[in-house]
C-alpha cells in the first residue's frame, strides 16, 4: 500500500512523504505503473510522485507500540525522503487533488492500493480556496525584499470572511499537517494555514499578472506617470517578474514597502472600536469615571468592555471577532494609539480593566485639551450627556434714575438726585450689572456659593457646568464693589462713561449684553425703530421718509440725554434734510415752550459742498437763518459775536456754515461762541486727530458753555473708510472718551478685528457704538422699501477763486463784445456770441485748463483748480467705498481728457473713456469690461474700473451700463430729455439697486441760475426740446440767444457767493 | 549619483578612507544627539563606550550623510529576530553588511514577561503609546530580563569592513539611525528581543484572562475561542482532521474590486493615483484568469 502525506514546509515548499517503508519518490519497476495508472486522474501527482526533486524532511511522528498505532505512545523526530515541490510546481498537484474529492480508484491498474492522507487533502483544500480567491481577484500587491532585491508581491485580501474562514480552517487541520519539526507543540495551525494561503497566493498573482505582460494594460489617462518613480517601478515588476528596477531609490522602496503593508492591513477590520468615555458621579462627592469601552461598529448602541466581549457575554458580535488579536489586547493596543495622541491619558491611569477615577480637574482638562486632539485623531469619545461649558458673561442693564425696577444686585437710586429733566445731569444713568453663565442669570447668592466651591466642575440647576472659577471669583467681587458703590456716594454714572468702562477691557468677564430700560430701550435696541417720532416740523418743505423720521427723532434724544453721535447714512439717504428737520423741529419746540431762540449750530464741511448746504436749506428750510462764515469778507471776532447774540439786527443765525480749514484758522473766534451743536458734514474729514481742523473742531466744539451743553454730531457715509481708528476718531469727536482712548482703542478693537478677526470683539464693538452710530444702507430692509428707485440730486459747487477770475473775465468781455454787435445790429453775430460764451462759461466751471486749453496741470500743488471736479472726487470717494459703480457724462471731450488720468491715479483704476473716437468694437469691449462682475476679470490685466467717463453724444443712447447705479452729470446739457435718455444708460431693466443722479451745478454761475428756470417753470423742458429742434445747435441752448441783453447779464453774472476761498 | 553602479571592484581611483557618496537613508537629526529618549540614549551609550571618539564621529557622519543605504529590524520568529541587517556604503565600490545582535528571550522568558505585563498593563499601553516607561525595564529586571544594552556585551556589532575593530564606524551610523526609529517606536526594542507585537499582546490578554478566572475563585468563564492547534497528539488522531467549511463566496460585487476595500491614503499622498494605475491591471487578471489559468 502506498500512504502519501504531504507538509507545508517552512521553505515555502510542499514536502511529499509517504508511510514507510515506502520511500518517495517512488524508483524501479513500480514507477511506470504508477504513472499509468493515475495518468488519466491525477496526471499531476503521479509526475510528482516519480519526480526527481527529491529530499529530506523532518517530522514528528506517533512512534507504533508493539502493537501498533491505536494505544498512546511518543511522538519521535524522524528523517524521512520527500519529493520537495517549489510552490509553482506544488499549488499544480495540490489543485488536482482537491478537483478530485474522491480520490483515485483504488486497484485500478496500481500494484497497490493508494491513499491520500487527509492532512494532503487538507492542504489541497487550503490552496484551492487561496487559489480561488486569488482568481476572482481578491489580491493586493505588496512588495518583500529578497535576495537584496525588492520584488512585487500578490498578498491575499485579508477581508472579515475571509480571515474568519482561515480560523476554522486552522481549527480542522489534520495534526500530521502540522508535524515538520519545530517544538514539541508542532507548528501553529494558524501560521500554517497563513503560510499556505500566503504562498498560493503570490504564486497564482504573480502568474496572472504575468500573463499580462504583452498586453499593455491601459493606463488611466488621468494619471501622471513621470518617469521611474517607486511606484511606478513596483507596478512594473508585479507584472514582469523581475526584481524592481533600478531606477527606483531604495529608500522610496523601504517606504513604500512600510505603505503597502499597512495599505494591505487595512483591509481587516475588527468589528469594534474603542470608546474613551467620561462618566458622571454615581453619588455625590463621588470621583468622575474614565471608562475604556468597545463599541459594536454594526450596532453603536452596543457597548461592553473588553472582558465581556471576550467572554461572550457582551453580545453576539463578540463573535464576530477576527484573528489573532483577542478584544482586549485590540482595546490595550488602541488605547495605545490613543495615549500616543493624549498622553495624559496614561497618567491618568486608562485601562481595559478597570474605570480610572478622575477629580473634576481631570476631567475639566481631558476634555479640554483631550477630547479634540482624540477625536481630531479618529477616536471615539462619549461625554455625559448633559455636559455644558457655559461662557461667564456680564449683562449691562442701564435706566434712567427713579425709571424701572431695581433688580437684585443693585440698590434703588434715591430719586432726588438727577430727575429727569435735570438737565447738567441728563446722561447720567444708573447702571444694573447681572453675572451670566450660558443663557441663565445668577444672583449674587448663586455666584457666591459656585465662587465658594471653587470647583471647575460644579452642579448648576441639575445640570453639570464647567465654570472658570477664577473668572467667578473675580465677577463676585466686581459685582460687590459695584453694588457698593452704588449703594453709597456714586450712584449714577454717566452713560459715556459707562460705555467707556465696557470698552476698557477692565471688566471681570465679557459683556454679553447691553440694554437699556424704559425709553433707554429703544437706544441700546439693534434699530432704533421704537424711538418716539417727532412731530414732523411744520416749516419743513419735505416730506421726510420714515427712516428719516427716526433720524431726526435719534438726534433729538441723544442731544436730550446730553449725548452726541455719528449719522453714517449711506449716500444718498438724505442726511441733510435730517439735520435741517431736527434745527427745524428744536426751533419750533422752543418757541411753543417759550424757550425762545436756540443757540445757533455750527455746521463744519468741505468747501465744495458749502453750495450744497446753502441751497438745500433755502429749499427745506426757508426759515432758517443761514449764515455762512466763508469768504474773505467773512465777519471775525467781536463782529462776529454780536451776530451770533442776535445783535447785528435780522436775529442770530439758526445755522452757521463754515469749511474745515476755517475753522482751523478762526478757532478762537469760533469757540467763542455758544453754539448749541457742532456738526461736521464729510466727517471722514477729522479722521486724522492730527490734522489742524480736527483739532480746530473739538476745540470749538468742547468750548463749555453751561448750562446746556453743546451737542456734536458727525454726519458721514463712510465711517470706516480704510481703518477702525476712523471710526473712533468719529465717535471720539461725537462723545469723547466713549471708545477709550487710542492706543488703547488699537489694541482692543483695532488689531483683533482688522488682523485677526475676533468676533467677540467685532460684536462688543457693534454693541457698545450701536446707541451711538446711526447707519442705514439703501439695502436696509427698514429702508429699502422708502427708497425711490431713482434718486435725482442737483448738486451745487462752489468756484475756485481762480475759475471765478477767469469767469468774470469772459462776462465781461461777452458784454462787451454783444454791446458791438448790438450797435452794428448784427443779430448773427450776437447770437454766435452768446452761444460760444455760454460754451467758455461751462468749461469755466468744469475746469480752467478746459478753457485756457494750455496744457496746464489738473491740479495746482495738490489743490483742486476746480471746486465741482473737487466735489466729482468727493462723490466717487463714496462710491467707490461702497463698491458701487458710477458713470460720469459730460458733453466736453476734452474734459473727458483731462478727468480720466486724474481718475486714474486716484483710484489706482484703469477708467475706460467712451467717445466718438472710439471704434465700436473698443465700446464694445469698454462695455463688456465695465459691465463684468470681478471674479470674471482677475486673468485679465487688473479689476474691473468702477468708474467710467463717456461723453453725452457717444454714450448717451444704446448702451446697457446697469452695472453702475451712480450717474454724474458733470456738466449741463440743458435738455431733460437727452440727460434722462442718458441717465437711462444705468436706470433700465436689470438695474437691481437704487440709482442716484447727480446734476452738478456751480452756485452763483449761469450753470445754476438755469437749472433753477428750469425747475421752476415745469413747462420749460418741452419749450426747450421745442427750440433744440430748431435753433440747429443741438445743445438746447438756442433760447438763450433770444434773451435781452439784461436778462443775459442776470443770467451769466457771478454772484457773491460763487467764490470759495 | 556615483558609486554602486558606476563602480566595479578593480576601480581604484578612491583614495582608501574616503567615502563613495551615497544616497540612502537621512536621519532627522541634522545636529546635535541622535537619540532624544532615554532608551534610544542607551543604544547609543553602549556604543560610545565602546568606540574610540574618531569612529563615533566618522560614524555620526556617515548616518547624517546618507551613507547607511539599508536598515531593517529583524522580524520575531524569523532566523533574522534579535538582528539588525544594514547595508553601509563606505570606502569601496561594494557596501558593507553591518550586523547588530541582540540576545532573543525564548518563548520561556516571553511568557514571563506576559505574566509581569498581565498583572499590571498599564506600562505594555504606554509602549504602545510610544513611550518606554522605565518602570517597564524594571518590571523585565524584575523577571530576570535584560530589556535594553547595557554595555556592548548586550549589543554585538559586526561589519564586513577591514576595520577589525568593534565597533567600526560603519556599525556606530547603523546604532545612530536604529536610536532614532527607537525613539520613534519603543516597540522596536522589544522586537529586536524577538518579541512580537501582536503575538505578545495575545499572550498578554490571554494571561490576564487566566488570572481573572483564577480571581473568579475558578468560576472559569469559556473564553472566547479554544486555542487552535495544541500539542501533537500521539494517538491515531494525529491522522484526522475535520471537514474544511466551504470558503466564502469569492465574488466581488460587480463593478468593484480588492482596492475598493482598502484605505489608499495609508499608500502615502499618492495614494490614489497608485491606486488608479493598479486598478486596470487588477481586472485584466481577473477577466483573463477564468479563461487560461485554471492549471
Amino acid at each position: 500500500m502506498l500512504a502519501v502525506h504531504g507538509v507545508w514546509a517552512r521553505r515555502g515548499a510542499l514536502c511529499l512523504w509517504a508511510e514507510p517503508p515506502t520511500k518517495l519518490p517512488l524508483t524501479g519497476p513500480d514507477t511506470d505503473a504508477v504513472r499509468e495508472a493515475l495518468a488519466p486522474v491525477l496526471p499531476r501527482l503521479a509526475h510528482a510522485l516519480v519526480a526527481r526533486a527529491r529530499g529530506t524532511v523532518e517530522l514528528q511522528l506517533p512512534q507504533p507500540q508493539s502493537v501498533g498505532r491505536q494505544s498512546a505512545g511518543d511522538l519521535q523526530v524522524e528523517r524521512l525522503p520527500a519529493v520537495v515541490l517549489a510552490p509553482d510546481r506544488a499549488v499544480p498537484v495540490l489543485l488536482e487533488l482537491a478537483d478530485h474529492e474522491a480520490g483515485p480508484p483504488r486497484g485500478a491498474g496500481l500494484p497497490w492500493p493508494l491513499e491520500v492522507g487527509e492532512d494532503l487533502r487538507w492542504l489541497a483544500g487550503v490552496a484551492a480556496a487561496a487559489a480561488t480567491r486569488a482568481r476572482a481577484g481578491l489580491l493586493v500587491p505588496g512588495l518583500e525584499q529578497a535576495e537584496g532585491e525588492w520584488w512585487g508581491r500578490w498578498y491575499p485580501l485579508a477581508d472579515r470572511a475571509w480571515r474568519r474562514w482561515c480560523t476554522t480552517a486552522a481549527a480542522v487541520a489534520p495534526p500530521a499537517a502540522r508535524a515538520e519539526d519545530v517544538g514539541r507543540a508542532g507548528r501553529p495551525a494558524e501560521e500554517l494555514v497563513g503560510a499556505v494561503v500566503a504562498d498560493v497566493t503570490a504564486l497564482v498573482g504573480s502568474q496572472l499578472a504575468a500573463a499580462q505582460r504583452a498586453t499593455a494594460v491601459p493606463q488611466p489617462v488621468d494619471v501622471p506617470v513621470d518617469g521611474p518613480d517607486a511606484a511606478g517601478a513596483w507596478l512594473t515588476a508585479l507584472r514582469t517578474r523581475e526584481p524592481v528596477g533600478p531606477e527606483a531609490p531604495a529608500r522610496a522602496l523601504v517606504e513604500l514597502a512600510a505603505r503597502a503593508e499597512s495599505w494591505r492591513a487595512s483591509a481587516s477590520t475588527q468589528p469594534a472600536e474603542l470608546l474613551l468615555r467620561v462618566a458622571e458621579p454615581s453619588e455625590e462627592d463621588g470621583p468622575w469615571l474614565l471608562q475604556v469601552r468597545l463599541r459594536s461598529l454594526d450596532d453603536p448602541s452596543t457597548v461592553a468592555t473588553p472582558g465581556e466581549v471576550r467572554r461572550g457575554v457582551g453580545g453576539e458580535w463578540g463573535q464576530d471577532w477576527d484573528g489573532d488579536l483577542d478584544p482586549w489586547a485590540f482595546a490595550l493596543a488602541e488605547l495605545g494609539r490613543a495615549a500616543a495622541v493624549h498622553p495624559p491619558l496614561l497618567e491618568l491611569g486608562a485601562s481595559p480593566d478597570a474605570d480610572a477615577e478622575l477629580s473634576a480637574q481631570q476631567v475639566v482638562d481631558l476634555v479640554t485639551d483631550g477630547v479634540p486632539a482624540l477625536v481630531g485623531a479618529g477616536f471615539a469619545v462619549a461625554l455625559p450627556g448633559r455636559w455644558l461649558r457655559p461662557q461667564l458673561g456680564l449683562s449691562v442693564r442701564a435706566r434712567r434714575p427713579g425709571e424701572g425696577p431695581a433688580p437684585q444686585g443693585t440698590s434703588d437710586v434715591p430719586s432726588a438726585v438727577g430727575a429727569p429733566g435735570s438737565l447738567a445731569k441728563a446722561d447720567l444713568v444708573a447702571v444694573d450689572w447681572t453675572v451670566v453663565l450660558g443663557d441663565v442669570e445668577l444672583d449674587e447668592k448663586e455666584l457666591a456659593a459656585l465662587a465658594e466651591q471653587r470647583a471647575p466642575l460644579v452642579q448648576l440647576r441639575g445640570q453639570w457646568v464647567q465654570v472658570d472659577a477664577d473668572a467667578i471669583a473675580k465677577s463676585l467681587r466686581f459685582l460687590r464693589r459695584s453694588v457698593h458703590q452704588a449703594a453709597a456716594d456714586a450712584p449714577l454714572t454717566p452713560l459715556t462713561q459707562l460705555l467707556g468702562q465696557l470698552a476698557s477691557g477692565t471688566l471681570p468677564a465679557p459683556l454679553v449684553s447691553l440694554e437699556g430700560e424704559g425709553p433707554l430701550r429703544s437706544l441700546f435696541a439693534a434699530e432704533h425703530r421704537t424711538l418716539e417720532p417727532l412731530p414732523p416740523p411744520t416749516g419743513l418743505r419735505a416730506q421726510l421718509r420714515p427712516y428719516q423720521e427716526r433720524g431726526v427723532a435719534w438726534m433729538a434724544f441723544l442731544d436730550a440725554h446730553g449725548l452726541g453721535g455719528v449719522l453714517a447714512d449711506d449716500m444718498g439717504l438724505g442726511k441733510t434734510v435730517q439735520l435741517l428737520a431736527l434745527l427745524l423741529s428744536e426751533r419750533e419746540r422752543d418757541a411753543a415752550v417759550g424757550e425762545g431762540h436756540p443757540a445757533p449750530t455750527l455746521l463744519v464741511c468741505p468747501m465744495s459742498v458749502v453750495g450744497n448746504w446753502e441751497r438745500e436749506a433755502v429749499r427745506f428750510a426757508p426759515d432758517l437763518r443761514v449764515h455762512t462764515h466763508h469768504g474773505p469778507d467773512r465777519l471775525r471776532g467781536e463782529e462776529l459775536r454780536s451776530l451770533m447774540s442776535g445783535q447785528r439786527g435780522g436775529g442770530a443765525p439758526d445755522l452757521v456754515l463754515t469749511t474745515y480749514p476755517l475753522v482751523a484758522r478762526d478757532t478762537d473766534d469760533l469757540a467763542a461762541v455758544a453754539w448749541r451743536r457742532v456738526a461736521l458734514d464729510e466727517a471722514q474729514h477729522v479722521k486724522n486727530l492730527g490734522t489742524r481742523a480736527a483739532r480746530a473742531v473739538r476745540q470749538v466744539a468742547a468750548a463749555p458753555h453751561p448750562p446746556r451743553g453743546t451737542q456734536k454730531i458727525a454726519l458721514t457715509g463712510t465711517p470706516v473708510e480704510n481703518r477702525l481708528a476712523e471710526l473712533h476718531a468719529v465717535v471720539d469727536f461725537t462723545n469723547p472718551g466713549v471708545l477709550g482712548s487710542a492706543p488703547r482703542f488699537r489694541e482692543r478693537f483695532s488689531v483683533p478685528i482688522e488682523r485677526h478677526g475676533d468676533e467677540n470683539a467685532t460684536q462688543l464693538l457693534t454693541t457698545l457704538t450701536r446707541p451711538l452710530v446711526l447707519r442705514r444702507t439703501k439695502t436696509d430692509p427698514g429702508v429699502a422699501p422708502d427708497l425711490p428707485a431713482k434718486l435725482e440730486l442737483v448738486v451745487r459747487a462752489n468756484l475756485t477763486t481762480e475759475q471765478a477770475a477767469l469767469y468774470k473775465a469772459v462776462v465781461d468781455e461777452m458784454l462787451a463784445k454783444i454791446k458791438e454787435a448790438e450797435k452794428n445790429k448784427n443779430k448773427e453775430q450776437r447770437r454766435g456770441l452768446v452761444l460760444a460764451t455760454l460754451t467758455r462759461l461751462k468749461q469755466v466751471c468744469n475746469h480752467p485748463a478746459q478753457l485756457l486749453a494750455d496744457g496746464s496741470p489738473f491740479l495746482r500743488r495738490g489743490q483742486h483748480r476746480s471746486g465741482k471736479l473737487a466735489l466729482v472726487d468727493d462723490i466717487l470717494d463714496s462710491v467707490v467705498a461702497d463698491g458701487e459703480k458710477a458713470l460720469l457724462f459730460t458733453q466736453y471731450r476734452e474734459l473727458g481728457a483731462l478727468l480720466v488720468p486724474h481718475l486714474e491715479q486716484r483710484y489706482g483704476v484703469e477708467v475706460p473713456y467712451l467717445h466718438g473716437g472710439v471704434s465700436k468694437k473698443a465700446r464694445d469691449a469698454m462695455v463688456q469690461r465695465f459691465s463684468g462682475r470681478p471674479e470674471d476679470q482677475d486673468d485679465d490685466d487688473g479689476s474691473a474700473s468702477p468708474l467710467m467717463v463717456l461723453s453725452l453724444r457717444a454714450g448717451g443712447t444704446g448702451l446697457n451700463l446697469v452695472a453702475a447705479n451712480h450717474v454724474v452729470h458733470v456738466d449741463r446739457w440743458w435738455n431733460p430729455a437727452v440727460e434722462a435718455q442718458a441717465t437711462d444708460r444705468a436706470f433700465r431693466i436689470g438695474q437691481t439697486k437704487q440709482v442716484q443722479v447727480r446734476k452738478l451745478v456751480c452756485v452763483g454761475t449761469v450753470e445754476e441760475r438755469v437749472d433753477e428756470l428750469m425747475t421752476r417753470k415745469a413747462d420749460l423742458a418741452s419749450t426747450v426740446v421745442r427750440s433744440t429742434e430748431v435753433d440747429g445747435t443741438g445743445t438746447g441752448e438756442g433760447w438763450l440767444t433770444h434773451l435781452s441783453t439784461a436778462e443775459l447779464h442776470d443770467l451769466v453774472r457771478l454772484g457773491a457767493e460763487a467764490v470759495g476761498e | 549619483m556615483p558609486g554602486r553602479t558606476g563602480l566595479t571592484s578593480w576601480d581604484s581611483s578612491w583614495p582608501p578612507g574616503t567615502r563613495i557618496p551615497a544616497n540612502g537613508l537621512r536621519p532627522r537629526s541634522k545636529r546635535g544627539a541622535f537619540a532624544t529618549t532615554w532608551w534610544g540614549r542607551r543604544f547609543t551609550a553602549a556604543v560610545e563606550e565602546a568606540a574610540g571618539a574618531g569612529r563615533l564621529s566618522r560614524g555620526r557622519t556617515y548616518a547624517r550623510a546618507g551613507q547607511v543605504v539599508h536598515l531593517d529590524v529583524g522580524t520575531p520568529g524569523t532566523r533574522t529576530a534579535g538582528r539588525v541587517l544594514a547595508t553601509v556604503q563606505g570606502s569601496r565600490a561594494t557596501p558593507y553588511d553591518v550586523v547588530l545582535t541582540l540576545a532573543t528571550w525564548d518563548a520561556e522568558t516571553r511568557a514571563e514577561l506576559a505574566d509581569a505585563l498581565a498583572a499590571d498593563p498599564s506600562a505594555l499601553t504606554a509602549v504602545l503609546g510610544g513611550t518606554l516607561p522605565e518602570s517597564f525595564e524594571q518590571l523585565c529586571l524584575d523577571a530576570g530580563l535584560v530589556l535594553l544594552p547595557r554595555s556592548l556585551s548586550d549589543l554585538r556589532t559586526s561589519c564586513t569592513c577591514p576595520d577589525l575593530v568593534e565597533p567600526c564606524k560603519h556599525a556606530a551610523a547603523v546604532v545612530y539611525l536604529l536610536a532614532e526609529r527607537l525613539d520613534d517606536d519603543p516597540f522596536t526594542v522589544l522586537r529586536l528581543r524577538g518579541v512580537d507585537r501582536d503575538a505578545l499582546l495575545s499572550l498578554v490578554a490571554e494571561r490576564r484572562a487566566a488570572r481573572e478566572n483564577d480571581g473568579d475563585g475558578g468560576a472559569a468563564a469559556p473564553t472566547r475561542r479554544a486555542r487552535i492547534g495544541g500539542p501533537l497528539p500521539a494517538d491515531d488522531s494525529f491522522w484526522r482532521g475535520r471537514p474544511l467549511p466551504p470558503p466564502p463566496d469569492p465574488a466581488p460585487p460587480a463593478g468593484t474590486s480588492a482596492l475598493d476595500a482598502l484605505d489608499a491614503s495609508l499608500l502615502g499622498p499618492a495614494g490614489d493615483a497608485i491606486v488608479a494605475r493598479l486598478r486596470p491591471l487588477l481586472v485584466a487578471m481577473t477577466d483573463r484568469g477564468s479563461q487560461n489559468c485554471s492549471t
